[in-house]
């Protein structure tokens, strides 16, 4: 297998012209980053460089191929390795297949074979309804979907059907470096216990359009992409992926002056764990010629909320679960482009919990000529112990990144 | 998917000259306009577009427009580009309503999800080239119901063009005060519309070609915005009439490939 996904892998750097006009691009992209605290696993310069290729083409009617591959490598080693397999571990690779797929279509029908990364949110940062792809989480704010092998059927066009197998449990790759989250003194991490594949992973999806809003439900059978406790041993905390059903709805549509409404709300149901109903509503807008011509200001707030149905779990070891540090939250964003040629953006997101009092905050101006994207910004957690990002608040840091188009 | 009856091609075309030596309202004359450009079900066109700025930058770009025609006002727009690379996949999905509210979903370059948009930012400049997300959806098609029109006389006026002046009505939500449309009287081609309103601006339509059913087209569009200080010029390098499915017009076919 991991032949094949390096053969698959390479044919995508390497080829720059195949068949019917395929059409090859990608970027290229380096970062750098200055911790502003000391810390014992990570240095106090951080510095990654990225490669990531796509390639897609037509080989026959009905047909199309998708393939993304990238190359990666820093100075905290979080990328080792040569090659991975065609289902993603917990590690970062040097050398991935992000996505690697085959579609066929016919009139309402389309079937997607091979790995693929699925988006279903329609709310940002927390979204009940997007539970299929696992999380790269190696360096937080910058989080990413991960692919998974699945096979994806979708039935109908505005109206429609979506029916998701993942046969293969691939997990997430967990914050390493400055964003390993530190625990109260005395304790360490433990083990990380995967599942066995089981059956594998189901989705389901239904989605159309009435009046002006764009509705969904959807059905998620497997397993979550966030490790949960597991016990403590010899004071090593251990960690498993629990399996759970989410049913979750959405919408968004406009709803006067401008303000796009999104909203979701999901049910968990989880095995061994705490079930709990998580929602999410948030309006945002655009203004533009505000100050000057073309300039164009946009803000969204969207606040998550939950209510813990069945407790399972001790609350001091909720905040391990990813999807669960927004349980009374507000994330807010707010961008100010100067113009509509977008050579400058000065943009602000965070977020702020009223439960614990802990907040994120990252401030950053962007510049744009061309295909070359600058941005630089600062990341700040603040917040309790115990808190969500209060566990982060020593990995404060200011970054710059630079990603050239091709 | 929705067919326009070939008799009421036909109709449309034949009656083009002779609506032409008899008295017309300035309103018949734009619905006119637009009925012979919308004879066909639907459009692919491929554009190459050159923003050239005061200071002398210039901007170049790349997309691709599918269009649907439908006879009931239910239009579609499919916009997607695919240079400058910073913008590849760059996507705008397009329903028009008649009697409702117009919808819309964007696609920003590299993402994986489509996410709608508000219908209201209209006067907003598409991709930094002179075109609003409004002239993206009234191009295709003008709406007669929602202006007053009025011949305005000469000098303006001549044996070879009307110009008629676009009002919106009271209820009639866009961000131009009024328009100014250049229409051959000979062909019902549309050479040039003056937008006037927050920014005001000039369209030519240049290398006009017709079809047998009188269906006209330009293959070249200059808008000189002079707010802005800015000329955007699109060449249309390739056309395609009646050959989509109604996959070109889904949030899946836009998130498709890069």
């Amino acid at each position: 297998m991991r032949i094949l996904t390096a053969l698959l892998a390479l044919s995508v750097l390497a080829v720059s012209g195949w068949s019917a006009e395929p059409k090859l691009g990608g970027r290229l992209e380096t970062m750098g980053a200055v911790n502003f605290h000391n810390r014992d696993n990570a240095n106090d310069a951080f510095g990654e460089f990225r490669a990531v290729t796509s390639l897609d083409f037509y080989p026959a009617d009905n047909w199309s191929v998708f393939l993304e591959a990238e190359a990666r490598t820093d100075t905290e080693g979080y990328a080792s390795g040569v090659i991975d397999d065609f289902s993603e571990n917990g590690e970062r690779w040097i050398i991935n297949l992000r996505e690697g797929y085959l579609t066929y279509r016919k009139g309402i029908f389309q079937l997607k074979a091979g790995k693929q990364i699925f988006d279903w949110s329609v709310t940002d940062t927390v979204s009940p309804s997007d539970n299929i792809c696992p999380r790269d989480f190696t360096d937080l704010p910058e989080w990413e979907r991960v692919g998974v092998p699945a096979l994806d059927l979708q039935i109908g066009y505005e109206t429609f059907f979506e029916l998701v197998y993942v046969p293969i449990f691939t997990p997430s790759k967990l914050p390493q470096g400055n964003w390993e989250r530190e625990l109260p003194a005395g304790l360490s991490y433990g083990d990380l216990n995967m599942p066995n594949h089981g059956v594998g992973q189901f989705a389901a999806c239904f989605g159309t359009t009435l009046s002006g809003f764009d509705l969904g439900a959807s059905w998620y059978h497997g397993y979550s992409f966030s490790p949960a406790f597991d016990s403590l041993s010899l004071a090593e905390i251990n960690y498993r992926y629990n399996r759970e059903d989410v049913f979750a709805f959405s919408a968004a549509g406009e709803i006067g002056y401008g303000l796009m409404l999104r909203a979701e709300v999901g049910y968990f149901d989880q095995e061994n764990d705490d079930d709990f109903v998580q929602y999410v509503l948030g309006v945002d807008r655009i203004w533009d010629s505000v100050l000057r011509p073309t300039d164009q200001l946009y803000l969204l707030v969207q606040y998550s909320g939950e209510i813990e149905t069945n407790d399972v779990m001790p609350d001091r070891f909720r905040y391990s679960d990813f999807r669960r540090g927004f349980s009374d939250a507000v994330l807010a964003r707010v961008e100010y482009t100067l113009s509509d040629s977008r050579k400058w953006k000065l943009a602000c997101e965070g977020s702020y919990n009223f439960n614990d009092g802990d907040s994120y905050i990252q401030p950053s101006v962007a510049w744009q000529r061309g295909n070359i994207e600058v941005e630089a910004g600062v990341s700040i957690a603040s917040g309790p112990e115990d808190s969500f990002w209060g566990g982060w608040e020593n990995s404060d840091r200011a970054f710059i990144k630079a990603t050239y188009h091709f | 998917m929705k067919m326009i009856p070939v008799s009421l091609i036909l109709a449309v075309a034949v009656s083009a000259s002779v609506f032409a030596t008899e008295e017309m309202t300035a309103e018949q004359v734009v619905a006119q306009c637009y009925n012979l450009y919308r004879q066909a079900q639907d459009e692919t066109e491929e554009i190459s577009a050159t923003v050239t700025h005061d200071d002398g930058r210039k901007d170049e770009k790349k997309f691709i427009r599918w269009l649907r025609f439908s006879e009931d006002g239910e239009d579609k727009v499919a916009i997607r580009f695919s240079e400058p690379k910073l913008d590849d996949g760059l996507g705008l999905l397009i329903f028009r309503h008649r009697g409702g509210k117009d919808e819309q979903w964007l696609r920003l370059a590299g993402e994986k999800s489509v996410r709608k948009v508000a219908i209201r930012d209209q006067g907003k400049y598409f991709a930094g080239m002179d075109l609003t997300y409004e002239d993206a959806r009234q191009l295709v098609g003008e709406r007669t119901e929602d202006f007053t029109y009025r011949f305005l006389p000469e000098p303006d006026s001549s044996e070879e063009v009307w110009m008629i002046e676009a009002v919106p009505k009271p209820d009639t939500k866009t961000v131009y005060s009024r328009r100014i449309f250049q229409i051959a009287r000979d062909t019902f081609a549309c050479n040039r519309i003056e937008y006037y309103g927050r920014h005001d601006k000039v369209q030519f339509n240049h290398n006009i070609s017709f079809g047998e059913n009188g269906r006209w087209r330009t293959s070249r569009i200059v808008i000189e915005n002079s707010a802005l200080k800015r000329t955007t010029e699109m060449i249309v390098t390739e056309r395609n009439f009646d050959a989509l499915d109604d996959f070109s017009f889904t949030t899946a076919k836009m998130v498709q490939g890069r």
